[in-house]
C-alpha cells in the first residue's frame, strides 16, 4: 500500500487560508484512498522552533508531501495538490 | 482543455488590464478618487441615511482604486520572488534591514503571513534587528495601504509616511538588538543562519503562469474578503464622526505639538483594521487636524494593542515595550519633522 505524508503549516489559530489547503489536502486524500493510496494529512504549526529550524522560513499557507515543502504561500487547488502527492508516489 | 486555459488566462489577463489601465487613466487625469462628502452635507440628512450616503459616496469614488489595490497586491504577492527575499532577509547581515524596508511591505498584506514571517525570522537566527524591522514595515508599508493612503490622504502624506516607516522600522531593529534584552534574545538563535539541511527540505514546484496568475487573483480576492466587511463597518463609524464630531475639539487638539503627540497616542492602542485609519484620518483632517498630527496618526499602527499582544508572546514583555516606546517616539518625531520642515504643524 503506497503512503504519503502530507503537512500543512499554518498558524495557531489557525487562519482562513490554511484550513483552505487542509480542506483541499484532504478532498484529495479521499480521493486517492479509493485507489489504495494512503494519504496521512497532518497540521502543523508554522510559529514554531521545530518547524523554522527544519524547514526554514515558511510563508503560511504551506505544503509539504513527505518530508519537502512543495508550495507555500498559496492555496493550491485541489487539482494541483492532486499533481503534487501523485508526483510524490 | 487547453482552449479553455487560454480563455481564462485571456480573461485573468484583461480583468488585470482593465484595473491598470484605468487607474493609469484616473492617475494622469487627476480625477480625484477621494469622497467628497463634507460634514455639513451628511448633517443634514436624516441619521439612518448619513453612513449610505458616505459609503456611496465612497463605493462611486473608491472602487477603482480598491479594486486596483487588490488586485495589485495579489499580482505581488504571487510573482514576487519570495524566496530570494526571505534568504536575503535572514542572512542577518546589515543588507537584511534593507530588504526588508523595501520589498517586504509588497508581498505581506496578509496579517496571518506576517506574524510567522516575523517569528521565522527569529527563530532562524536572522537576528531581532531585521525581524523587527519586518514587523514594523509590512504593515505600515503594506502595498494595499500605500495606494490607499495616496488616494485619500493624497501623495505628500502618504510618501512622508512611507519614508518615515521605513527609516522608523530600521532604526527601531537597530535600536532594539543593541539593548541588553534584544541581545540575550538573538543569543538563543544565534546558531541557524542558512543552515543547509533547510535548504533541502524546500522545493518549490515550478507553476505554468496561468495557474500562478489564478493564484493572484485568487488571494486578492481573498483580502478583498477579509477587508471589506470591517472596512464597510468602519466607513459606517467614520461617517457619523465626520458628521458630529466637533470641529472645534479637532482644531484645539489636533493642532500644533500637541496635537502631533495626541494623534500619536490616540491612533497607537486604537486599534483599527486595515484602511479605517486611513479613512479616519481623512475625516479628522477634513474636521482640521494639521499635517503633522496626520503623519502622527498614521504611524501609530504598529504599536496597537492586537499586535503587542502577539508580539509579547513570541518575544516577552522587555522587547515588546522597547518596540512600542521607540514606535512612538518616532510617530511624534515624524510628526514633527514633517510639520515643522513641511507642510505645518
Amino acid at each position: 500500500m503506497k503512503k504519503i505524508n502530507a503537512e500543512v503549516f499554518g498558524p495557531d489559530p489557525p487562519c482562513v487560508r490554511c484550513t483552505a489547503v487542509k480542506q483541499n489536502v484532504e478532498a484529495v486524500a479521499k480521493k486517492l484512498a479509493a485507489e489504495g493510496i494512503e494519504v496521512e494529512v497532518k497540521r502543523r504549526n508554522i510559529i514554531s522552533e521545530e518547524v523554522i529550524q527544519r524547514y526554514g522560513i515558511l510563508l503560511s499557507p504551506a505544503l509539504a508531501v513527505n518530508g519537502i515543502v512543495k508550495i507555500m504561500g498559496k492555496v493550491p487547488d485541489v487539482a494541483v495538490v492532486e499533481r503534487l502527492l501523485r508526483e510524490a508516489l | 482543455m487547453e482552449h479553455k486555459r487560454v480563455l481564462k488566462t485571456g480573461l485573468m489577463l484583461g480583468f488585470i488590464l482593465f484595473f491598470v489601465i484605468m487607474m493609469a487613466q484616473a492617475i494622469i487625469g487627476s480625477y480625484t478618487l477621494t469622497p467628497k462628502s463634507t460634514a455639513e452635507d451628511l448633517r443634514a440628512l436624516p441619521l439612518w441615511q448619513i453612513p449610505l450616503v458616505y459609503i456611496w459616496d465612497y463605493a462611486q469614488h473608491g472602487w477603482l482604486c480598491l479594486g486596483f489595490a487588490f488586485t495589485v497586491s495579489g499580482l505581488f504577492a504571487e510573482f514576487i520572488p519570495q524566496r530570494f527575499m526571505l534568504r536575503y532577509m535572514s542572512s542577518g547581515k546589515p543588507i537584511s534591514y534593507l530588504i526588508a524596508i523595501l520589498l517586504s511591505p509588497l508581498f505581506c498584506v496578509c496579517s496571518c503571513t506576517m506574524v510567522p514571517i516575523y517569528a521565522g525570522l527569529l527563530y532562524a537566527g536572522a537576528g531581532i534587528g531585521p525581524a523587527l524591522t519586518f514587523l514594523y514595515v509590512a504593515p505600515a508599508n503594506n502595498l494595499l495601504a500605500d495606494i490607499v493612503t495616496i488616494q485619500v490622504l493624497g501623495w505628500q502624506i502618504a510618501v512622508a509616511d512611507m519614508m518615515a516607516a521605513g527609516v522608523g522600522a530600521v532604526l527601531i531593529g537597530y535600536v532594539v538588538s543593541k539593548t541588553p534584552w534584544g541581545k540575550a534574545f538573538e543569543q538563543r538563535y544565534r546558531k541557524n543562519p542558512g543552515n543547509p539541511g533547510q535548504v533541502a527540505a524546500v522545493e518549490l514546484v515550478k507553476q505554468p503562469v496561468d495557474e500562478r496568475l489564478w493564484s493572484a487573483l485568487k488571494f486578492g480576492g481573498h483580502i478583498a474578503k477579509q477587508i471589506l466587511p470591517a472596512f464597510l463597518v468602519g466607513l459606517v463609524i467614520v461617517s457619523y464622526f465626520q458628521a458630529f464630531f466637533p470641529e472645534e475639539y479637532v482644531e484645539a487638539y489636533l493642532t500644533g505639538p500637541l496635537g502631533v503627540v495626541l494623534a500619536a497616542l490616540l491612533s497607537g492602542p486604537l486599534y483599527t483594521p486595515t484602511l479605517i485609519e486611513v479613512v479616519l484620518g481623512k475625516a479628522l483632517v477634513n474636521l482640521g487636524m494639521s499635517p503633522g498630527a496626520t503623519i502622527a496618526w498614521l504611524l501609530g499602527q504598529p504599536y496597537d494593542v492586537p499586535n503587542s499582544l502577539s508580539n509579547y508572546r513570541i518575544v516577552g514583555w522587555k522587547i515588546v515595550l522597547v518596540y512600542d516606546l521607540l514606535a512612538f517616539a518616532v510617530a511624534v518625531t515624524s510628526g514633527l519633522i514633517y510639520g515643522l520642515l513641511i507642510a505645518g504643524l
